[in-house]
């Protein structure tokens, strides 16, 4: 059993249900990143967990104990808000020490623990400051010693960097993951970027419309994604919309026929289904040069050649003779090569185990089976 | 996009003409030894002493003070609260439903004339208040009796006419704040009386001093409630200065409104140096 | 596309906090709106005051209070009175919330702010007796004129707050635009910066004419006795008891009035009383 556990929760605010029988696992220590766009049901989920708001069904344990009917004030949990939601009126030690209990705790231990906490997160020469005196970074560096100091048994963070620009953001995660790690508390970071989910999570579960559409670590997730959205939500992969079909040749096992174009597998296929959908991810596309040990190829036409600098990202659209439907292909390009201006017809190909046959819902549009998703 | 100067002038130009002249020449007549004297030169301090010396006149003064300040009070605490009600822990505060607010300024739209009426119907001998203030009087030993031209009807009154000022003093500046705030402090502990005393009290403090100063002198400047609520056996300072100007003294009519005057400029003054302050004092500026 | 979300008290229980707010709402209202219930009753009853309990439905006080000439005539000078106010507080209030919002450095300051709301608190009975004894000193009789400009000043206030939250609100972006675009001054505040407060500027409007004319206090002194408003009239006509033909007239005053507070920010799309 996982140190803290949602089963079942529905959340439904009249409108629709906003989570959908949603069930998460977190193991201790773990920093878990609930992945998704705006509006998927991800940000409620983890108000669920601290107590904000009540779910129509479902459950939340934490270390077994079911704290489903407790308040928000009794659950232990620490919280950072997407803007920082600091007291104004205090100064940053005086937030910091709020959560501390004043019964249980005389004030030289309290004051202790603030100045431990300041030190941790580096705001120390900052404890009589106001928060309007306070950048964005520092603020949120605050907001986290105010929701450790407690000592919670969770820490809950929504968005915490997506208000901040994006060079303070990548350095205030890097220190945030340090301090979340040292600690140890069992985290959950909510967010809608694919970077910071990968450079910060233990496992991440993508949402999609209030449910968790998969759920792995982030390297599993990103390089072996088994269902269309994360693929495409993680890393961008083309997905391809097509049909398996087995066959007896020597050198392959199954063929894929999608997107324009037939590429043979060698694994085997168990159950066919009679519609899906591979993943590949734009930088494991090569084209092929002289001297590639590629055993099919696809000829595409370059359609767009975008730099941003480290890459190039091109745009090709396959020219197969059975077309229909053709797919629309992302691919990036490496380093300072020669890039195939637009226009020009290449011969693409991509290592078997880069690509992933992935699950999909919903029977595909029109518009999916070209791969234009 | 700056505009001249000349978008200053009407609200100074009008202060000048209406308040400034006007209560500069009260203030001479108050100084008149009598009604007529024709010596311009001629001061006194009689009115003042008159006022201040007839029993009847301080009783008046005193009642004035007491009353504002009760139901100055009352009427703070009251809207604050029924103010917090209505926005606290609440999130979205631009789609929330404003007719409850809306419902609650009536008063103020109504006219004294229509709210006195109210009170007239229910303070009358088989209204619903007269029956549940004779019940209190029951219950503190004391005599049934009529209610209204009594001190209670007076502030009842009152009440009704101050509450919905107070409220439309806390509504813009409660409703602004972030819901984060309320639930920052429910995570970290504090149940929710404990997260408004702790956080939302202190934020809200400048306005609950301007909304003080609001009721206190709405309360003092009123006239309609209390002549017709008090009567003539409990007067306060404005019933006084009518009393006083209808028996044709209207030197000492002047000094009580001098003195009405006053109490209207130290107000203005605490109310101006606090205005721009609780304007300014925004929230946290990334506050969505 | 953001969810709603819900009202936290819906979501959890606090019953503390839940029993005091509640308590402290249904007596606000209680308060607030409880002696509006008389005047409702008694202007249908038939009975007269003094009489316990309701005697029976009747529609003949509303027809005394349509048909009355001091009513009528009364309703004519308020009319006119409210509108006349409604202009000046416009005129005050306008200038005053452009002096607030884009004015010199020092009218944006909390003094001047301090001036321009000064009316709230400034006491009305003296203003309306300080003015009745200057001008009789002074030896002029300036009628409803008088009366207009007082009423105007007093309600300026609230207009400025009506549109000072438009005008923060656009900060001057889209006027910057305009001007970017090559509009000078005068084109920009005609086809950018009025536009933009007309629908608060329709709201004051209406705020104006009803507090001009519902006023009392500034009414008393400076209202000529051959142009007496309603609240007047009404006033003198007030002994101590309900009137039942008093109570007609109220209604039938307070249900265009309630009517018009209630939506107008409804209907206007704008945000100007909360």
């Amino acid at each position: 059993m996982k140190y803290l556990e949602l089963s079942q929760i529905r959340v439904d605010y009249g409108e629709g249900l906003v989570v959908d029988d949603l069930n998460l696992g977190v193991d201790q220590g773990e920093m878990m990143v609930l992945l998704g766009e705006s509006g998927c049901g991800k940000s409620t989920t983890l108000r669920v967990v601290a107590g904000l708001v009540r779910p129509v069904t479902g459950s939340v344990i934490i270390a077994g104990e079911d704290i489903s009917t407790f308040p928000p004030w009794r659950r232990e949990i620490g919280f950072v808000f997407q803007h920082h939601a600091l007291f104004p009126h205090l100064t940053v030690e005086q937030n910091v020490e709020y959560g501390l209990d004043r019964r249980s705790l005389d004030r030289s231990v309290r004051r202790a623990r603030v100045q431990d906490v300041l030190e941790l997160v580096g705001m120390s020469e900052f404890a009589h400051r106001k928060p309007a005196a306070l950048s964005g970074g520092q603020a949120q560096r605050v907001a986290l010693a105010r929701a450790l100091a407690p000592s919670p048994r969770v820490l809950l963070l929504d968005e915490p960097f997506s208000s901040l620009d994006i060079h303070l953001a990548e350095r205030l995660r890097e220190e945030v993951t340090r301090i979340i790690r040292s600690v140890g508390v069992t985290s959950i970071l909510v967010t809608h970027n694919q970077v910071e989910a990968l450079v910060m999570a233990d496992r991440i579960a993508v949402m999609q419309s209030g449910r968790i559409v998969e759920q792995a670590t982030a390297e599993g997730l990103y390089r072996s994604p088994t269902t269309a959205f994360a693929a495409h939500f993680l890393g961008r992969s083309n997905v391809i919309y097509g049909r398996i079909e087995k066959t007896q040749s020597q050198t392959s096992r199954s063929l894929f026929i999608g997107g324009g174009f037939r590429v043979p597998l060698r694994r085997a296929v168990g159950s066919i289904p009679s519609r899906c959908a591979i993943a590949v991810k734009p930088e494991d596309i090569a084209i092929q040069t002289t001297g590639s040990t590629a055993v099919w190829t696809v000829k595409a036409e370059v359609v767009r050649v975008l730099f941003v600098g480290a890459d190039h990202e091109l745009l090709i659209r396959v020219v197969d003779d059975e077309s229909e439907n053709t797919a629309l292909l992302r691919i990036r390009v490496h380093g300072r090569v020669d890039i195939p201006p637009m226009g020009e017809t290449i011969a693409i190909w991509w290592p078997e185990d880069a690509m992933s046959l992935v699950a999909i819902d919903d029977p595909p549009s029109d518009s999916q089976l070209a791969g234009l998703s | 996009m700056g505009s001249s100067w000349a978008t200053t002038v009407p609200i100074l130009a009008t202060l000048i003409v209406i308040v400034l002249v006007p209560v500069g020449m009260i203030f001479r007549q108050s100084l008149a030894p009598n009604p007529f004297a024709s010596d311009a030169a001629s001061v006194s301090i009689q009115n003042y002493r008159t006022l201040f010396s007839i029993s009847v006149y301080r009783e008046a003064m005193w009642r004035t003070i007491w009353i504002s300040v009760l139901v100055a009070a009352l009427a703070v605490a009251l809207g604050f609260v029924t103010t917090l009600a209505l926005t606290a822990f609440r999130s979205n505060a631009r789609s929330r439903d404003s007719t409850p607010v809306t419902l609650l300024l009536a008063p103020v739209f109504a006219g004294s004339i229509v709210l006195v009426l109210g009170w007239l119907g229910l303070l009358a001998k088989g209204g619903v208040a007269y029956s549940m203030v004779n019940a209190i009087r029951a219950l503190l030993g004391q005599p049934e009796g009529r209610v209204i031209q009594t001190n209670i009807a007076i502030i009842l009154g009152l009440l009704q006419f101050v509450v919905p000022f107070v409220v439309l003093i806390f509504y813009p500046l409660l409703n602004r704040l972030p819901v984060e705030l309320y639930e920052a402090g429910l995570v970290l502990g504090d149940t929710p009386s404990k997260v408004i005393r702790r956080v939302i009290l202190p934020l809200a403090a400048p306005g609950i001093l301007s909304a003080g100063i609001v009721a206190l002198s709405v309360s003092v400047a009123a006239y309609v409630t209390p002549q017709v609520l008090g009567g003539d056996r409990n007067l306060v300072l404005t019933t006084l200065i009518t009393q006083l100007l209808a028996s044709l003294s209207p030197t000492t009519a002047a000094a009580g409104a001098v003195v009405l005057g006053a109490v209207g400029l130290v107000t203005v003054a605490v109310y101006s140096l606090l205005v721009g302050r609780v304007q300014d004092r925004g929230l946290p500026a990334n506050a969505p | 596309m953001r969810h709603r979300r819900p009202k936290l008290q819906r979501q959890v229980g606090w019953l503390g906090w839940r029993l005091l707010s509640r308590t402290v709402l249904g007596l606000a209202f209680l308060l607030v709106l409880g002696p509006f219930v008389p005047v409702a009753i008694s202007a249908f009853d038939s009975g007269l005051p003094g009489e316990q309990g309701f005697q029976g439905f009747t529609i003949d006080w509303f027809s005394i209070a349509l048909t009355r000439p001091d009513f009528q005539s009364g309703l004519i000078v308020s009319v006119k009175v409210a509108g006349g106010a409604a202009a000046v507080a416009l005129l005050i209030g306008v200038a005053s919330a452009f002096a607030m919002t884009r004015g010199p450095r020092w009218a944006r300051g909390a003094t001047f702010a301090g001036f321009v709301m000064s009316p709230v608190v400034i006491p009305q009975f003296l203003i309306s007796l300080a003015m009745l004894q200057l001008l009789s000193v002074m030896g002029v009789r300036l009628g409803i004129a008088g009366l207009i400009a007082v009423h105007g000043a007093f309600i300026s206030p609230f207009v400025v707050r009506a549109i000072s939250a438009s005008l923060a609100d656009q900060g001057g972006v889209y006027e910057w635009a305009a001007m970017s675009l090559g509009a000078d001054r005068l084109k920009v505040l005609r086809t950018v910066t009025l536009p933009l407060i007309r629908p608060a500027l329709g709201a004051a409007v209406i705020i104006a004419f009803t507090l001009s004319f519902v006023n009392v206090p500034l009414s008393l002194f400076l209202a000529p006795s051959g142009a007496r408003t309603l609240p007047i009239i009404m006033f003198q006509e007030l002994e101590f008891s309900l009137s039942p033909v008093l109570a007609a007239l109220a209604v039938l005053l307070a249900i265009p009035i309630t009517g018009a507070v209630l939506f107008i920010e409804r209907i206007f799309k704008v945000r100007v009383l909360t």
